[in-house]
């Protein structure tokens, strides 16, 4: 089954009578439970499409449905809902809040959410990432990696269906990123969640089940017949 | 948004209420209003709090269900609407485990069913094969010999695909059971070492170890099978790899992971191979006469795979470089 499908994508920046496309006629479809890398150099739109997928970018032309949810159509609020819900971030400067700690972090989302935390599925999770004796620190007293494992542990934590990478790796040196993108790897296939990073590291890529390539706004390789 | 609205509403008209009454100074009428008044304000907070507690109830029943565990959401036998969801939801769950249970029993059937009968083809096969080579020697006439090739070609596929099919259904069987047990990587890749030995002997191809460990781990895991998947990797590298090469095995440990990397100097693989060797039945393009079904790396992932590990190939100058990643940290 298909967790995100795009059709005819364009996202197209205006710049007075300049138009600028960030993404030309995008056909993209990603089945549940794979692990998708998307690969381009930078300013080839790999970013934006990510951001779209999100719900935190709107496509200017064309259709983009994750699940049940066509966000072409949803409004800034539903859009809000849904990405706590339904999609885990991850981002490259890790995005944690430095007056909390590692794991105050990570069950942030679930407490906006209102939701309670299950203690059960947090310690899993915790001792997966080999998080165990760090969960009372302050983000500024771990090292990248580790920011990024609590970054990590609190996308997962919402129990997200999609979780969604942008260069999780570009602050760590390399056999870090190939650490936490196999970590990654690890445990959406052990939850079954659906992974998509995206990353200009070709190493980093090749782990993933399937890699999707973007030139100038456009897919030149990796979709599926 | 619609409680709030009511709510104003409500205190609306009682500050109306309470001006007429002071306006009229009729003063216990307007005690008896205040107190209607907040009566029915606790009463409305409490019927709030009880719907939430209900509506809390369901989510948390469905969330349980959504994780796959049994759901200890209790409910009562009365006639109330929460208690009617949460007894549907008790239900669907029942009748989906039921369900799921009678799928996977049949799944299993099917599965036996499969290798035994790949099993059970090998004996007649391996008849035919000597009977084969016996009649092989009382052909003469040159149309029998045509005939005789043509049934020889056939048998030979039939062997390749019942040999294929073995091991898919012993990759599908959940014959990769994992006991993990804590121990040293080095003892386990020396027990892969040994098994490929003789091979690499005959071919000239030297096997070193190289141990860049910084701190002398013991790391859980099934030493049988982890084996196994070492010596799928080195049977590779032997296979693939020209006489008098050599082949590196590094130890390593990082941050998260204890690395186990063999290192060839043979015919490697294409760019944009990387992820596709790991595929069942795939095989490489460089590959021209070795025999091979496309399985080992497969199945070598797998077993990595229920270690809670990762595999990596990567491309070296001459050769090819795999990479197994097992966790430091037990991952139940």
């Amino acid at each position: 089954m298909n967790i995100a499908v795009v059709k005819k994508l364009n996202k197209i920046y205006r710049n007075g009578d300049v138009e600028l496309y960030a993404l030309a006629d995008v056909n993209l479809q990603v089945e549940e439970g794979e692990f998708v890398a998307i690969v381009g150099t930078s300013g080839s739109g790999k970013s934006t499409l990510l951001n779209i997928l999100g719900g935190l970018d709107r496509p200017t032309e064309g259709s983009v449905r994750v699940g049940e949810f066509d966000l072409a159509e949803m409004s800034q609020d539903e859009l809000t809902i849904f990405r706590r819900r339904h999609i885990g971030f991850i981002f490259q400067n890790f995005n944690l809040i430095p007056i909390l700690s590692a794991y105050e972090n990570m069950i942030l989302p679930l407490k906006l959410d209102g939701a309670k935390v299950d203690q059960e599925f947090a310690e899993m999770i915790i001792q997966s990432l080999g998080l165990k004796e760090k969960i009372w620190q302050l983000p500024n007293t771990l090292s990248g990696g580790q920011q990024q494992r609590v970054a990590i542990a609190r996308a997962l934590l919402t129990k997200p269906s999609l979780i969604l990478a942008d260069e999780p790796t570009g602050n760590l040196d390399s056999t870090t990123s190939m650490e936490v993108i196999g970590l990654m790897k690890v445990l959406s296939d052990k939850f079954h969640q659906t992974l998509i990073v995206v990353t200009h590291n070709e190493e980093i890529a090749q782990l993933a089940d399937r890699i999707i390539r973007i030139e100038d706004g456009k897919i030149s390789s990796g979709e599926r017949v | 948004m619609k409680i709030n609205i009511f709510s104003v509403g409500i205190y609306f008209v009682s500050s109306i209420f309470i001006c007429i009454f002071v306006y009229e100074q009729e003063w216990y009428k307007l005690l008896g209003v205040l107190l209607l008044d907040f009566l029915f304000f606790y009463h409305r907070k409490y019927m709030e709090k009880i719907y939430l507690n209900e509506l809390e109830n369901i989510t948390d029943a469905l969330e349980q269900m959504f994780i796959k565990k049994e759901i200890n959401i209790k409910y009562e036998n009365t006639d109330t609407l929460s208690d009617k969801i949460l007894t549907q939801i008790h239900r669907i769950n029942a009748a989906n485990n039921g369900y799921q249970r009678l799928l996977q029993h049949q799944k299993d059937g099917i599965k036996k069913l499969l290798a035994e009968i790949s099993h059970q083809l090998r004996t007649p096969l391996a008849n035919m094969e000597s009977y084969l080579t016996l009649l092989e020697d009382e052909i003469h006439v040159k149309e029998q010999r045509e005939y005789f090739e043509a049934i020889k070609c056939s048998e030979a596929k039939i062997k390749f695909l019942t040999e294929r099919f073995i091991l898919a259904a012993r990759m599908e069987n959940k014959i990769i059971q994992i006991h993990k047990i804590p121990s040293d990587l080095k003892e386990t890749v020396a027990i892969a070492i040994f098994q490929i030995y003789k091979i690499a002997e005959m071919k000239d191809i030297f096997i070193e170890v190289i141990d860049e460990r910084v701190d002398k781990c013991i790391i859980e895991h099934d030493a049988n099978w982890l084996s196994e998947s070492v010596y799928n990797l080195l049977d590779n590298s032997v296979k693939y790899s020209p006489n008098r090469t050599c082949i590196k095995i590094f130890l390593r440990t990082n941050e998260m992971f204890s690395e186990i990397c063999v290192e060839d100097g043979g015919i490697g693989i294409e760019k944009d191979e990387e992820n596709k060797i790991f595929q069942i039945y795939y095989r490489g393009k460089n590959i021209s006469t070795e025999e091979g079904y496309g399985m080992g790396l497969y199945i070598t992932r797998e077993i990595i795979k229920k270690h809670d590990g990762f595999m990596k190939a990567k491309r070296i100058k001459q050769g090819l470089s795999i990479s197994i990643f097992l966790p430091k940290t037990g991952t139940n």
